[in-house]
């Protein structure tokens, strides 16, 4: 029985996948998201910045991988994270990027601001649903 | 360049799209597609890859050397739209720094630039100073030299150097040249080594053998074409043989650049006594030693030497205030007098780059106020304040790079031919030009002047609302308020900068013409004069009457020369100048201050007078009975008698020169002249209206008979009267050069040069002032005016006269200009008193030029601002409303 359940679900993740609308990044956040997806994973080539950020989302954002590199380009001009060519796992050249001192400085920043703006639109949210 | 940085980083791009999309293949690969499947899902997942590539391209951006490669193409485009705004931008700074970087190139050459001598902060000149004789700083004596060369330590090498000109002989004909002598170690001093050949030997020096002269580079170049065979030749001067052993390096003329060649001094005992002045010291101190240390050593010898001297002379002398001094060369270098002029040179040129810069700026802001509507589009299009501000700044410094590039040719221009005007007057330095330190402080001043232009742009641009003036595109309407303001606060400072300068023109002007003005006292038409040094073996010999005779004698038979006096010295051309001497005057107390009373001291022949038309006024002149034996007699000058003589005639006292003579050898007064004034001798303004005494060539004692002033009254043009004299003195001795020759008129006009030129050039840059100034108010008014034809168009329809208009507009130019003219007036008011040195016989806030020239500037700005208000006039009021 857990199997045909797993089976279903599955298939109504694939349909919801495929109907129901994903939320789409801004330009912003997809920064803040690579920044945060280098502070936990250490350095990190472009596509496994990407795969990881669709993991740890569950699959709900959509993301064109390739948009990651114009984002990669834009935080490497603020210098908040710099960028190496080296050799992955499988023996791939690959170009790896790592946070820098600045960037560090800068997720935190930008974490907090985020985490207050969001704390302060659910409660004006809630606030309406309630009342 | 930026190509290929371009695609190596599309390059490396690529090489990365191409390992995320195999590492992509690879796990698809794992979850157990097939290769083609595993390729085609990675793609799909990727996104677009050209899309990619570009959002990459995107944010990289352009470098910044792309961006402003984009930016000054930009600008050209639009310089070439408004020719007429560029060009006006470019001449007017070209003008400008120009004449900033030619006037700086002289402040430099001559009092910034260190001279180039090896540790040139430690080579000093000596000076003696006696702080009761208001002279100054005087030279040294020849025992003097040996003294502090013996007993100052803090020396290093000291040496005795003087300037005179020399009779020198080459091939056959004498010439006077410019030269010096110098002891031993003057070229150790400069630490200088030789083009060629070697120095002076010290060995020579001290056992009083062989004479040696060394060449200046500029005379082995000009007189002996570089030939290195004149080492070991020998040369003649001043009846002398000097064996030439060296030239000088070309750095040497930096000290002085007017003696041709060195010769080594000699002296045989006994020398002078050390009070004479026998030429300067200078020394190169030693590593670590001050120059007040050395200055205190002289001090205390010089002192100590005064025990020595005769009681008598001890009187003259307070011993406390007798101090030797020195200096650093380099602060020597020009006297403080024409340092002054260059100071308020640059200071007027300075001046006048201000006004162009305002000019620059208005003109920029008129312009960017009709750029309003392009720079918001621009803006709403998405470019950053960042690049807008780029723009202008790219802007502005490619027409300020322009204008300075001319101005550099401009320069160059004005350079000649200052060089060309200034051989005469500072024929110490070396001629003027530009060099690497000109062109980097050009570019400074360039680059300073561009980022002020340009961030004013910014500024003004981004102080008003960009976006809201998107709607007023025409622009008629936005002429805001504050840019209004701003062009009028400009106007009336460049009025007021302008008036400044063109009130120190007039003075100057005022001064000049005063200068000429002056009667001479004597009448310089047609009058030619001519120097003679006769050399040493004729003074040994006792020729000198004979050669003055005969040369008189021969010359009395050229026809056409009316008159002609044998003189030692003359005003305006003499080998030295008149001295001024003390003198004690029979009935007259000095009263009582220790200054000596000074005078002019002439000493002439007896047809001195009829010569050079001088009027007698009382008594007689010197005349054939006037001789060596008769009694000793002196005629003087109207000015001395108003001066010294307070009731009843001169005629008839007597004087001395020395207090120590016995009265019955005092000198009688027997005439009373005209004054004369010599006005080369004006800078010690003192010395040109001194009274003068005259005395009798044979009778006097002080110059020797060998100086001869030759000057001959002729109706015949100068250069032949010249010839023929040079014949006549040929005839009597071949070998004696004929120098310092001329008309008089030409020396006196001569003696003006310095103050002709400073006033020449103080009136060209008031007057380029002027132009701009009025330029600046036309443009101003103009471009008013150009923005108002709406509101003028609805002035005329309901009913303004074309004179209502015109007055409207006159109204507006003037109102400024004539605060800019009261700013002005004050402004002068208060600078003109540094400029009182420069004045002859006008007060610095001299009434006449106070009001004239501030009158000049106001018709010239109403003259600027009519042409804009004919024009506001002939708007018609139909078309004006109708263009919408």
């Amino acid at each position: 029985m857990p199997h045909e359940w797993c089976y279903y679900m599955w298939k109504c993740h694939r349909r919801k996948k495929m109907t129901e609308s994903k939320l789409d990044l801004l330009q912003g956040t997809l920064d803040l998201l690579v920044m945060q997806t280098l502070a936990t994973m250490g350095s990190l080539h472009g596509y496994g910045i990407a795969r990881r950020i669709e993991q740890v989302s569950g699959d709900e954002i959509l993301l064109n991988q390739g948009t990651i590199y114009a984002s990669l380009v834009r935080l490497q001009q603020r210098g908040w994270i710099s960028a190496e060519w080296g050799t992955s796992d499988n023996n791939r050249r690959a170009k790896y990027y790592a946070l820098s001192k600045a960037g560090q400085k800068q997720l935190a920043k930008e974490t907090a601001n985020w985490e207050r703006l969001s704390a302060v639109i659910s409660r004006v949210l809630s606030a309406s649903v309630g009342s | 360049m930026s190509v290929f940085r371009r695609r190596k980083l599309d390059d490396d791009f690529n090489e990365e799209l191409a390992s995320h999309i195999d590492m992509a293949t690879e796990e698809n690969i794992r979850t157990g597609m097939s290769p083609q499947e595993a390729r085609r899902q990675a793609l799909i997942r990727f996104g677009g890859v050209e899309a990619a590539r570009e959002m990459h391209r995107d944010a990289r951006g352009l470098p910044l050397a792309e961006n402003i490669a984009l930016d000054a193409r930009y600008a050209f485009r639009m310089f070439r739209k408004n020719p007429g705004f560029s060009l006006a931008i470019i001449v007017t700074l070209a003008l400008c720094i120009g004449a900033n970087t030619a006037i700086f190139s002289m402040l430099d050459a001559l009092i910034f630039k260190p001279l180039p001598f090896p540790e040139s902060d430690r080579i000093v000149s000596v000076y003696n100073q006696d702080r009761v004789d208001p002279d100054g700083k005087r030279g040294s004596s020849i025992p003097q030299f040996l003294d502090f060369k013996e007993n100052v330590d803090t020396f290093e090498y000291l040496a005795l150097w003087q300037i005179h000109e020399s009779t020198l002989v080459l091939e056959n004909d004498a010439f006077r040249y410019p030269g010096a002598s110098a002891t031993s170690e003057i070229f150790d001093v400069f630490g200088l080594n030789p083009v060629l050949g070697r120095f002076f030997s010290k060995e020579n020096e001290r056992t009083g053998n062989g004479r040696e002269i060394v060449l200046t580079q500029r005379f082995w170049k000009s007189h002996f074409q570089e030939d290195p065979g004149v080492i070991g030749s020998t040369i003649q001067l001043n009846n002398t043989i000097y064996e030439v052993v060296g030239i000088a390096p070309e750095i040497f003329e930096s000290f002085n650049a007017q003696p041709l060649f060195i010769a080594s001094r000699r002296w045989t005992p006994p020398v002078n006594n050390r009070y004479c002045i026998d030429g300067v010291i200078l020394g190169r101190l030693k590593r670590d030693a001050a120059i007040g240390v050395a200055a205190a050593q002289m001090t205390v010898l010089e002192q100590q030497a005064l025990d020595n001297v005769s009681p008598d002379f001890q009187k003259y002398i307070e011993r406390d205030k007798y101090t030797v001094g020195a200096d650093t060369l380099q602060s020597i270098r020009v006297d403080p007098d024409l340092r002054l002029k260059l100071y308020l040179l640059q200071v007027a040129v300075l001046f006048v780059l201000l006004i162009g810069c305002v000019n620059v700026t208005n003109l920029f802001l008129s312009r960017s106020n009709a750029r309003q509507g392009e720079l918001a589009v621009r803006v709403a299009l998405g470019s950053g304040r960042r690049a807008i501000a780029r723009q202008l700044l790219v802007e502005s410094f490619l027409l300020t790079g322009l204008g300075a590039s001319l101005g550099i040719v401009f320069a160059i221009c004005i350079i000649k031919t200052i060089n060309v005007f200034t051989a005469q007057l500072l024929p110490k330095s070396l001629p003027f030009s530009i060099d690497g330190r000109l062109l980097a402080v050009t570019a400074l001043i360039a680059i300073l002047i561009s980022l002020a232009i340009g961030l004013f742009q910014v500024f003004h641009v981004f102080g008003s609302n960009l976006l809201a003036l998107t709607k007023n595109q025409s622009g008629r309407t936005s002429s805001g308020r504050s840019l209004r303001t701003m062009s009028g606060g400009l106007v009336v400072a460049q009025t007021a900068i302008t008036l400044v300068l063109l009130i120190g023109g007039g003075l100057l002007v005022r001064s000049f013409a005063n200068l000429l003005s002056v009667d001479p006292g004597f009448n310089p038409q047609h009058l030619i004069t001519a120097c003679i040094q006769l050399p040493y073996d004729y003074r040994r010999d006792n020729r000198e009457q004979e050669f003055r005779r005969r040369l008189e004698d021969s010359l009395r038979e050229i026809p056409g020369f009316r008159s002609i006096s044998l003189a030692v010295t003359i005003p305006y051309n003499s080998e030295v100048p008149a001295a001024t001497i003390g003198f004690t005057l029979q009935d007259y107390e000095q009263p009582g201050s220790r200054k000596p009373s000074q005078h002019l001291y002439y000493a002439v022949d007896s047809t001195y007078l009829e010569t050079m038309q001088i009027p007698l006024i009382e008594g007689r002149w010197f005349n054939a009975g006037d001789t060596a034996d008769s009694r000793p007699v002196c005629v003087v000058s109207r000015d001395f008698v108003r001066q010294y003589v307070s009731g009843g005639s001169a005629v008839g006292k007597r004087v001395a020169f020395h207090r120590s003579i016995p009265e019955e050898e005092w000198w009688e007064i027997v005439g009373v002249v005209g004054s004369v004034r010599d006005l080369s001798l004006e800078e010690n303004q003192d010395h040109s209206s001194l009274p003068a005494i005259y005395l009798p060539v044979q009778q006097q004692k002080l110059w020797p008979l060998s100086m001869i002033s030759v000057t001959i009254r002729s109706p015949r043009p100068a250069p032949e009267v010249i010839a023929l004299v040079r014949e006549k003195v040929k005839e009597i001795d071949p070998l004696l050069p004929l120098f310092r020759t001329g008309s008089m008129k030409n020396f006196i006009s001569t003696s003006f040069s310095e103050r002709r030129m400073i006033m020449v050039l103080l009136c060209s840059f008031a007057g380029i002032a002027l132009i701009l100034s009025a330029v600046g108010i036309y443009g101003v008014l103009a471009y008013d005016v150009s923005n108002r034809t709406h509101e003028i168009g609805i002035r005329g329809a309901i009913g303004a006269t074309n004179k209502q208009i015109i007055a409207m507009v006159l109204r507006q130019g003037l109102w400024k200009a004539g605060i800019g003219l009261l700013i002005g007036v004050v402004g002068a008011f208060y600078l003109s008193r540094f400029m009182t040195s420069l004045l002859f016989e006008v007060k610095p806030i001299d009434p006449l030029t106070f009001v004239l020239v501030p009158v000049l500037l106001l018709v010239v700005a109403i003259l600027a601002s009519y042409i804009p208000a004919r024009q506001a006039a002939r708007v018609e009021p139909a078309s004006s409303l109708r263009t919408e």
